[in-house]
């Protein structure tokens, strides 16, 4: 069955809700982000693979298993790293899964070119979207509403309104809406150029097609009445615009 | 009773999933064609959630805490959650073919699959077994309020009053952050 296309960039956004609901500072938030890059790539790439053999709603589960054995494997690993952001990290990166699930929707449930090059390329659009995106809400959460920026004090005001989830809606919202009129604006230029080639395509056929008629009504070859049945049709067609006319 | 009431509070007000910790927000950007489909859509979300979170609990607790494989149960949680959306969306399917028709076209399967599993994995796994289930139904309770609340102001938010960049995603996001301040006490 197809299903409309959601918007990429709401998307993205919704991927960034999971995230920054655990944590309000720049360097964490930047490192689950990055880990949620890594595993989405990953399991994107497996995924893509049996995506013709399988019902729609049956690959996302597939996706989510495989991303869920990615994050096992991440958090296991953190135990080997003590004293580092990855080990104060903690439990939160298994959050990373639920981000990388909705980050996932486009891939799996609007692919409208079933090909390998064509992840590929969402991917490389997807992600660093997604990281630019999380990483200025959580610039701005740290530094107006804490007053530091990676740790260090930065002397500004503070408003501990912005570190609560309804000043980070607030704050995503307003940079998704900047997004999605940059994004309203080069699909729609996109629409135009599609119609544009579209158009002058259609105008190409008709002028090869003009000249395919005219090679076989020049040549001696029998053609069973049929010229003569167009030319009918045509002079009927003429003498009633006339009549309108 | 008055324990009830103190997770009835905390569940739909203090700790509510769509306001106060974003999970339930993906969920509700599912289509909202008529009041009816909106309220069987949270009627979904708050049985396989509570289906979901309590096979969980008791797996953790009882098969993965006493073997000493706790690391395994984000792979367990997809599992189970993917088997309870699983089950809700083929019932729906033989039920009534229409309302499954809207449900499949709008993602609400991924939405909420993706939404329960964060709620699930912030859940705190060491409460009394009646108490998280209490828990899990009010948390669906939360929801089904905010989705109304949502639901009321939908065709407002993407009318043509809205700016074009705006409609959809933002304003429901501002919507929420207002609700957040003014209702929720966050």
């Amino acid at each position: 069955m197809n299903k409309s296309a959601v918007n990429p960039v709401f998307v993205v956004a919704l991927s960034c809700l999971p995230i920054l609901s655990i944590t309000n500072s720049v360097n964490e938030v930047v490192f689950l982000a990055l880990l949620v890059g890594v595993v989405y790539i990953i399991s994107a790439s497996i995924v893509s693979i049996m995506e013709k053999i399988t019902d729609r709603n049956l690959t996302f589960f597939v996706y989510m298993v495989v991303v869920a054995a990615l994050t096992t494997a991440l958090t296991y690993i953190y135990t080997i790293f003590p004293n580092s952001i990855f080990a104060k990290a903690g439990d939160k990166i298994l959050y990373c899964s639920v981000s990388a699930g909705i980050l996932g929707l486009n891939l799996i449930y609007h692919n409208s070119k079933n090909e390998i090059s064509h992840y590929f390329f969402k991917i490389m659009i997807q992600v660093p979207c997604f990281l630019l995106l999380i990483t200025l809400v959580s610039i701005v959460v740290e530094v107006f509403g804490l007053g530091t920026f990676w740790g260090i004090e930065t002397g500004f005001p503070t408003l501990a309104y912005l570190t609560s989830m309804s000043g980070k809606f607030l704050i995503l919202a307003l940079l998704t809406a900047f997004m999605n009129a940059y994004w309203l604006n080069i699909s729609q230029k996109k629409e135009q150029y599609d119609l544009l080639v579209a158009k002058y395509k259609m105008k190409l056929n008709a002028e090869r097609n003009e000249e395919r008629v005219k090679v076989v009504n020049d040549s001696e070859v029998e053609n069973f009445g049929v010229s003569e049945l167009i030319d009918k049709s045509n002079s009927n067609v003429n003498g009633k615009g006339g009549q309108h006319e | 009773m008055n324990n009830i009431l103190q997770i009835l509070l905390v569940c739909t007000v203090t700790s509510n999933v769509c306001v106060c910790n974003g999970f339930g927000v993906p969920l509700l950007l599912a289509n909202k064609r008529s009041f009816a489909y909106t309220g069987l859509i949270s009627l979904i979300f708050a049985i396989v959630l509570t289906l979901s979170g309590l096979s969980y609990y008791l797996l953790y607790n009882y098969v993965l805490k006493p073997f000493g494989v706790e690391f395994l149960r984000l792979i367990v949680l997809v599992l189970l959650t993917g088997i309870f959306n699983f089950v809700a969306y083929y019932i729906l399917k033989a039920i009534n073919k229409e309302v499954f028709f809207i449900y499949e076209k709008s993602y609400t399967f991924m939405f909420m699959f993706v939404s329960i599993l964060a709620i699930v994995l912030s859940f705190d796994l060491t409460l009394a077994i009646v108490d998280t289930v209490l828990t899990f139904l009010f948390y669906g309770l939360g929801f089904t309020i905010v989705n109304f609340i949502i639901y009321g102001a939908y065709f407002k938010l993407n009318g043509t009053l809205a700016p074009k960049y705006m409609r959809g995603l933002p304003l429901v996001l501002l919507l929420l952050s207002i609700i957040g301040l003014a209702v929720f006490v966050i």
